[in-house]
């Protein structure tokens, strides 16, 4: 696996782990001895799913570009290795 | 020394400045209580594990970015088998962490081998482990106790990883912890000096001797500063101890051996790594090997400290381990990072994390919090990488 794409798999972990701390708040609005408005607790769900998306969208950007990267070294050995 | 040179230190050390001022603004924040000896002790007990996983996870990344998903779960699963090792079955403390070290060494095994040898995408292989050793444990502790936990540790286990090096009473002055703290600045001066005449003598670049005086003269007053406020609140710990070793065994092996550069050499490029002659696959089976025994010494502190095995133990800790490496600026693609970057992203970590407890804040707003410094992190990174093309 070339480091593009590690580095693609470390984002995901990353975009999943916002997801998860938004389900972490959507989980906790039962709680009643919370300071968290429910407005603010909504602000915060929104933006670390917007968040999640965002690196998810990125994440999948690193990986296309890492893959197209491997298929043209991969042409490469092979036209020098007929010559 | 001219702006661009001071520029250029200040984005090197960028995040111990940013430690600095976060300090600074929880020493506000709390009046003082984060300063107290009690919160210093604390800071590194609650956070030995992220100290440990890190160190751990570092290598992992150095490799190209890979990481362990299993840790936090393998900690769960290992403080299970210790329960059962010392509480259930009554074996010794010195036989019960050689069968966990042993567990560990074999889990370390076969996750280096499927990773290393059988090219099993490492976030696939830990994500087995994840999904798989929680359950295990808690099985396990069900098995063993109508609570689903085990407790309490023997003492001389939890003496071992949590106690205190020449104990003495709260406030009352520890000289032997201050004196272990004045020896260790002194030997932080003299490899800061002896480095740079080894550069100098070699030929290579090294810092004036202005700058090697500010870094040591730092570098000793915070450890100075550190051992007195611990020698007020009851001695060394024994957490210390194992985190410092930990540390400065990992600092010198990824520094001064060169099985330590070739992990750096692996994660750079891979392929120009095996072409040259490293033992590619032998570099990423000890990464995870190693990954699995530093679980393990962790799974030691964090049961000591809780002082009983329990289904949740270990929640998380493989995302507190990941963020002190991004934070500390190990780079997501392999090839950079340091031991010092960790510690300083863990320090952080836990400074952040002691700061939000000791202004009670709500547990909702502390997610956010870290959310946000995790975030903050990747998009750094981000930006690097771009401005690196």
């Amino acid at each position: 696996m070339n480091s593009g794409k590690t580095r693609a798999t470390l984002l995901g972990v990353v975009a999943a782990y916002m997801f998860y701390l938004a389900y972490q708040l959507f989980e906790s609005r039962a709680d009643t001895d919370t300071t968290m408005t429910p407005a603010a607790r909504i602000l915060f769900i929104a933006f670390f799913v917007l968040a999640g998306i965002a690196v998810a969208v990125y994440t999948v950007h690193v990986w296309r570009h890492s893959s197209e990267q491997e298929e043209e070294q991969k042409t490469k050995d092979d036209e020098n290795s007929l010559k | 020394m001219n702006n661009k040179a001071i520029l250029a230190a200040l984005k090197k050390n960028a995040m111990l400045i940013v430690l600095v001022l976060v300090y600074l603004f929880f020493l506000i924040l709390t009046k003082g209580s984060i300063f107290s000896p009690s919160s210093f002790a604390e800071l590194i007990n609650q956070n030995a594990y992220v100290y440990i996983l890190g160190a751990g996870m570092l290598m992992c990344m150095l490799t190209g970015g890979n990481i362990d998903l299993s840790c936090g779960a393998f900690v769960c699963l290992l403080g299970a088998f210790g329960g059962v090792f010392m509480i259930v079955q009554g074996l010794g403390t010195g036989v019960s962490i050689a069968l966990m070290l042993l567990i560990g060494v074999v889990y370390g095994c076969v996750l280096g081998y499927l990773i290393a040898y059988v090219h099993i995408p490492p976030w696939i292989a830990t994500l087995a482990g994840y999904l798989a050793f929680r359950g295990l444990g808690t099985s396990i502790l069900s098995a063993n106790s109508k609570t689903g936990s085990l407790a309490p540790f023997p003492v001389d286990f939890q003496n071992i990883f949590y106690g205190r090096v020449f104990p003495t009473e709260k406030g009352v002055f520890n000289w032997p912890c201050f004196l272990f703290g004045v020896a260790a600045a002194a030997l932080v001066v003299l490899v800061i000096f002896t480095t740079r005449k080894n550069r100098l003598s070699k030929g290579y670049e090294a810092d004036t001797v202005k700058a090697a005086a500010v870094k040591s003269g730092l570098g000793a007053a915070v450890i100075l500063l550190v051992m007195s406020r611990l020698a007020l609140d009851g001695g060394i710990p024994t957490t210390l101890l194992w985190v410092a070793g930990i540390v400065l065994i990992y600092s010198f092996i990824t520094s001064k051996t060169t099985v330590g550069r070739h992990f750096y050499v692996v994660g750079g490029n891979m392929e120009a790594a095996r072409l040259s002659g490293v033992n590619t696959r032998r570099i990423m089976f000890l990464a995870y090997l190693n990954m699995a025994i530093l679980t393990a010494i962790a799974t030691f502190t964090v049961i000591a400290r809780s002082q009983s095995a329990y289904a949740d133990v270990g929640k998380n800790f493989e995302m507190d381990a990941i963020s002190a490496c991004v934070v500390g600026g190990v780079s997501a693609s392999g090839g950079a990072g340091t031991v010092l970057g960790m510690v300083v992203g863990a320090t952080l970590i836990g400074v952040i994390n002691l700061g939000m407890s000791l202004i009670s804040l709500d547990a909702n707003y502390q997610r956010v919090v870290k959310g946000f410094v995790l975030l903050a992190a990747v998009v750094f990174d981000i930006l690097s990488k771009k401005r690196q093309k």
